[in-house]
């Protein structure tokens, strides 16, 4: 008795697809039409620290066009944004939904190749490597454009805010790239493995 | 000496067979080895042979492993 069966790996595609459609639809699609339809721009502040320490909207002056709301963060609405805020919080969007669909590809022909009981393979070690890199990268690039996404709301919002640039380390990230790099490793061995009996009678 | 490919072993399978007048299929179904398998040992295809195997073999068709095997001149 399989314990993975052939359902249980379309559902596994089909909630792979679904994500990798859904992360751009709603990081990319929802801030981009709202941009389209020149509609106010809304974004919530609680990235940095330096923020989070003084971000009791009270103390807070916000320019003209802008209204804050919030306790411990700042959910910044901003009226005529630009096209600079609206570039700014776009960018993680679209390096989330690059990061998620590569994930997503690679991850799908993993998948495959274990369908196919043939997973170990050079070419799955190979996929779990792009996949700790991209979990890695990815999750660096996206943080870093959040704190970057930051840094231009409030400047543009904040009335004389010296909010410096700061950015949170992804540290879960970090151990699921670590994870897939020892993953990629134990199939390479498997490869290897493989190899060895190949032709055994 | 690292073993690396090729090998120069040769397998005198079918030669046994013929003397036997036994098939590849009767063999299998004797020593319960898939007959695919005693297929790439019969076409010089196999790399390595389990001693459980070889034993089953030489079981069968009454030979020893010298005779099952033998090493080509280089």
């Amino acid at each position: 008795m399989r314990i993975f069966d052939r359902m249980d790996f379309f559902l596994t595609k089909a909630l792979l697809a679904i994500v990798a459609v859904a992360v751009p639809v709603f990081s990319i699609g929802l801030p981009l039409a709202g941009w389209v339809r020149n509609r106010p721009l809304e974004w919530q502040l609680d990235g940095p620290d330096g923020l989070e320490a003084t971000a009791v909207p009270d103390r807070l002056v916000a320019q003209d066009g802008v209204s804050l709301r919030g306790a411990e963060s700042v959910v910044v609405r901003i009226e005529e944004a630009g096209a600079g805020p609206w570039v700014s919080v776009l960018l993680p969007g679209v390096l989330l939904s690059l990061a998620v669909g590569l994930a997503a590809w690679l991850l799908l022909r993993l998948l495959q190749r274990i369908e196919q009981r043939e997973p170990f393979a050079a070419a799955s070690a190979t996929a779990c490597r792009l996949l700790g890199a991209t979990i890695l990268l990815g999750s660096l690039a996206v943080s870093l454009a959040l704190g970057l996404a930051d840094a231009v709301i409030a400047q543009r919002a904040l009335d004389g805010a010296a909010l410096g640039f700061a950015f949170e380390v992804p540290f879960v990230a970090f151990v699921a790239a670590l994870l897939m790099l020892a993953l990629a490793e134990a199939f390479a061995q498997g490869a290897r493995l493989q190899h060895d009996v190949e032709g055994l009678v | 000496m690292p073993v690396e490919d090729p090998h120069r072993v040769v397998c005198h399978l079918d030669e046994l067979l013929a003397a036997r007048g036994l098939t590849l299929t009767a063999l299998a179904e004797t020593i319960g080895v898939s007959i695919v398998n005693l297929s790439v040992l019969k076409n010089q295809r196999a790399r390595a042979v389990r001693f459980s195997t070889l034993t089953a073999i030489c079981d069968a068709l009454d030979c020893r492993p010298g005779e099952l095997f033998t090493v080509a001149p280089a």
